[in-house]
């Protein structure tokens, strides 16, 4: 309840700001008053099979597609968080074949992400497979590349440990580098949902066959509608309040003791 | 006394591996680097030395003279350029004091302690019964210790789980990288006091890395004085066991003391000439 009180003040005070920027702007600027674009909300019912512009076709089309930017965003993160950690686990686990998984990483990395959008659009003509396979091959690279980069830093001598107590590489990556990588993980998974929304946005704002909030902004951009922007980054904002403490969460710290009484 | 190679007690001459039944490592010819910037520094060039079954060794030397490399090469976790490590009665379980402790600080002291244990599929009692049983090996009381974590440990009693940890898998030979470092002087001589306790009950054999020669002389049977470049001198300490605190008082303990503590200063005063 709590959460959702904070929301609302947070969305009414970027409200609050944005008339004060409508009332004080030149006319020829095009801000319009935020009551203005509040009453845009039946404008979105063209994007619905409805059949005609009311309001409550308008909310159910906001409400549908906030809902199919949302799945989208988690199913991509899901499978990017799962598929990054695989690519991590594969560097700390074949030490034989670590060159493959670090080559990929860094070859990805030099990719700049939107350009794979393009890619996937082609090979996923509809577009809902582009848009999360986009975001999960973004949180992946994320994920992956946190492990990679953190493999340095792992307590060696506990590593050896874990050997002479008779371990194997499983055992040294589940109770060694798994635990002690744990925060940065969890650190690099908060990026990633804050990123979720950004990402999904690029992802339906080029793809925009594909429907979602972003198809929405790539619609109310190219008419220049700016109360549907508006309407749109409002819902954006109230989205990526809503997001990010829900999946942080989900990613509980683990219960490492630090105190020390020596 | 430059020069003078690490002889073992069977008279095998440098170079030479011969199976014998007392010998649970042979060490030939051992050469290692490590990159320093844009050069590798020689760290042993042709080391050799032999571990007897039963025995407690101690390796003393100058900082960099390679006594921690040399636990490393024979834990497995750094790989000699050339020479060779041989063990001949089959590869014994190792079981090693790092440096720094090497326990899990996100589990509790049994959950450490009876990880082994959980590695080859037992039981949660089975697991806590074993580390209250090693607790107690290391003087350490399992109702106050087995459920904290190490964090919650002083320096003394992490050395002495960290200790309990190297022997939980019941291993042959013990490597143990400056047991009593970092501690202070009362604590140095209980922890000397348990591990000649513990060396005799379990009948281990002990390559123990040390900067403090009184305990070296202490503890071992034999010291080797390490050098720069791999050279070693041997020194047998031949003093009846089991060992207490006047032992140290005993004139044959001083004269051992004072004789390693001069070879040791002679080779650092020698190292340091330009």
């Amino acid at each position: 309840m709590n959460r959702c009180l904070s929301i609302l003040w947070k969305t009414a005070a970027i409200g609050f700001v944005w008339e004060l920027l409508a009332i004080f702007s030149p006319a020829q600027s095009g801000v319009p008053h935020f009551w203005n674009a509040a009453t845009s909300i039946d404008s979105f019912a063209r994007f619905g099979n409805f059949s005609g512009n009311t309001l409550a076709a308008g909310v159910k089309v906001l409400i549908g597609e906030s809902m199919r930017t949302l799945i989208r965003a988690l199913l991509g993160m899901g499978l990017g968080a799962v598929g990054g950690y695989a690519l991590g686990a594969a560097v700390l686990m074949l030490p034989g074949w670590q060159a493959v998984p670090v080559k990929a990483i860094a070859s990805l990395r030099a990719v700049p992400p939107l350009a794979l959008v393009f890619l996937l659009v082609f090979l996923s003509p509809r577009g809902e497979g582009a848009t999360v396979a986009y975001i999960a091959i973004c949180v992946a690279l994320l994920v992956s590349g946190t492990l990679h980069d953190t493999r340095h830093y792992l307590p060696e001598p506990l590593l050896q440990q874990v050997r002479h107590l008779g371990g194997k590489r499983w055992h040294q990556l589940k109770d060694v580098a798994a635990p002690a990588m744990w925060d940065q993980t969890r650190q690099t998974c908060a990026w990633a949902c804050q990123l979720l929304l950004p990402l999904s946005f690029g992802a339906e704002l080029i793809n925009s066959q594909s429907g979602g909030l972003g198809a929405l902004g790539y619609q109310a951009f190219l008419y220049a509608n700016l109360p549907q922007l508006m309407i749109l980054a409002v819902i954006y904002i109230a989205l990526g309040q809503f997001i990010t403490p829900f999946v942080s969460h989900l990613i509980t710290p683990h219960p490492i003791p630090t105190h020390s009484t020596s | 006394m430059r020069g003078a190679r690490c002889r073992n007690r069977n008279n095998n001459r440098p170079g030479e591996v011969k199976p014998n039944g007392t010998s649970v490592v042979e060490v030939r010819s051992l050469a290692f680097s490590r990159p320093t910037g844009s050069v590798r520094r020689e760290i042993f060039t042709d080391f050799d030395c032999d571990i007897n079954a039963g025995e407690f060794v101690c390796l003393v030397g100058p900082s960099g003279c390679g006594k921690s490399t040399l636990v490393g090469l024979l834990s497995g976790a750094l790989m000699p350029a050339k020479g060779i490590i041989n063990f001949p009665n089959g590869k014994p379980r190792l079981g090693v004091q790092f440096q720094a402790d090497a326990l899990f600080p996100w589990r509790h002291i049994w959950s450490n302690l009876g990880y082994a244990l959980e590695i080859r599929g037992h039981g949660k009692e089975a697991r806590r019964a074993h580390a209250a049983r090693l607790c107690e090996l290391v003087e350490l009381d399992p109702i106050t210790f087995l459920d904290r974590y190490p964090g919650e440990l002083s320096g003394g009693e992490c050395r002495r789980v960290s200790l309990a940890m190297a022997i939980s898998a019941n291993p042959d030979l013990l490597l143990i990288d400056e047991a009593t470092g970092n501690l202070d002087w009362l604590t140095r001589r209980n922890m000397q006091q348990m591990l000649q306790k513990l060396c005799a009950e379990r009948k281990l054999t002990v390559l123990a890395v040390t900067h403090d020669v009184e305990e070296a002389v202490w503890l071992s049977d034999r010291i080797l004085v390490m050098q720069h470049g791999g050279d070693t001198k041997e020194f047998i300490i031949d003093l009846a066991r089991p060992r207490d605190e006047a032992t140290r008082k005993n004139p044959a303990f001083i004269e051992k003391v004072a004789q390693v503590a001069a070879h040791l200063s002679a080779t650092q005063q020698r190292e340091a000439r330009p």
